[in-house]
């Protein structure tokens, strides 16, 4: 299976699925770019639970504590999740 | 290109900082500091990023892993100056249970060298009586020519690594220097 790459200056190819989520360099520029890493296990179950407990965080703020207390509630959870996903 | 890519010979310092990681001096043989970087502690996937010095006003190196979880871990290393891949090292996963081995790749993910830990009696002193015994790796090309030396210092509190590079030309100077710092990354760790 391969897997996309997409370089800064416009070209998109496909790469060998061992390269996912690290570097490449670009067959038409030579710079190293990013290639998708949406294979990580890990990412993706991190992904998953994430935004799974968001949502219950903000339904059971909603059952207890109304609509303003859920908005104000996940606005902050969101915040933190963005945090962690900023330290990743 | 850097000094620190000419030399035959360096030596990389891992200086402990609990809180916020780690970080790295890289030293030439008369101690005259050639680099700096710093790893940062709350990052999931392994991102070291080397400057020519502590003000870190000039990138030298990127190292920086693939995946957050793969057993057979790699990861990409990019010169800073020029933004192109010049290699990659990977962890050989099942064959770096007992004793350590990495494999060097050329920016097209080819295989140029191994590194692997210089014995295994040494390797299991290591893991199952004490992690004080220093480690020792051996570069070799793909013909088994060894090409570079990684031999770390007997020191209990800091990890020292020197870097001894005996062919220039078999691998790229910065994807030997890359794996060395990334062993005294990781292997530091563990210690
Ligand atoms: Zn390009």
């Amino acid at each position: 299976m391969q897997i996309r790459a997409r370089c800064a200056c416009g070209h998109l190819w496909y790469v060998a699925q061992d390269l996912a989520g690290g570097l490449t360099n670009c067959p038409r520029c030579g710079k190293a770019t990013q290639v998708d890493g949406l294979r990580d296990p890990l990412w993706r179950v991190l992904q998953g639970a994430a935004a799974l407990g968001w949502v219950v965080v903000v339904v059971l703020l909603y059952a207890n504590t109304g609509p303003l207390g859920a908005l104000l509630g996940g606005a902050a959870l969101a915040a933190i999740l963005g945090l962690i996903y900023l330290m990743m | 290109m850097s000094k620190l890519f000419e030399l035959d010979r360096y030596w990389i310092r891992r200086k402990f900082l609990t809180l916020f990681g780690a970080s790295f001096h890289v030293y030439a043989p008369d101690d005259q500091l050639l680099a700096f970087t710093r790893q940062k502690a709350f990052k999931l996937k392994e991102d070291i990023r080397v400057f020519e010095d502590e003000a870190k006003q000039v990138p030298l190196l990127t190292v920086q892993a693939r995946q957050i979880v793969d057993f057979s871990a790699a990861y990409d290393m990019v010169d800073a100056v020029d933004g192109v891949k010049v290699g990659a090292t990977r962890r050989k996963g099942w064959s770096s249970f007992l004793r350590d081995a990495w494999e060097v790749l050329d920016a097209d993910d080819l295989p140029v060298a191994s590194v692997v830990e210089d014995s295994h009696g040494m390797a299991l002193v290591r893991r199952f009586v004490s992690n004080l015994v220093p480690q020792r790796f051996e570069v070799k090309d793909t013909n088994g020519r060894s090409i570079a030396t990684f031999k770390q210092r007997f020191n209990p509190f800091i990890h020292k690594l020197d870097v001894t590079i005996h062919d220039r030309n078999a691998v790229d100077p910065r994807a030997i220097f890359g794996t060395a710092v990334l062993i005294s990354a990781i292997e530091g760790r563990q210690s």
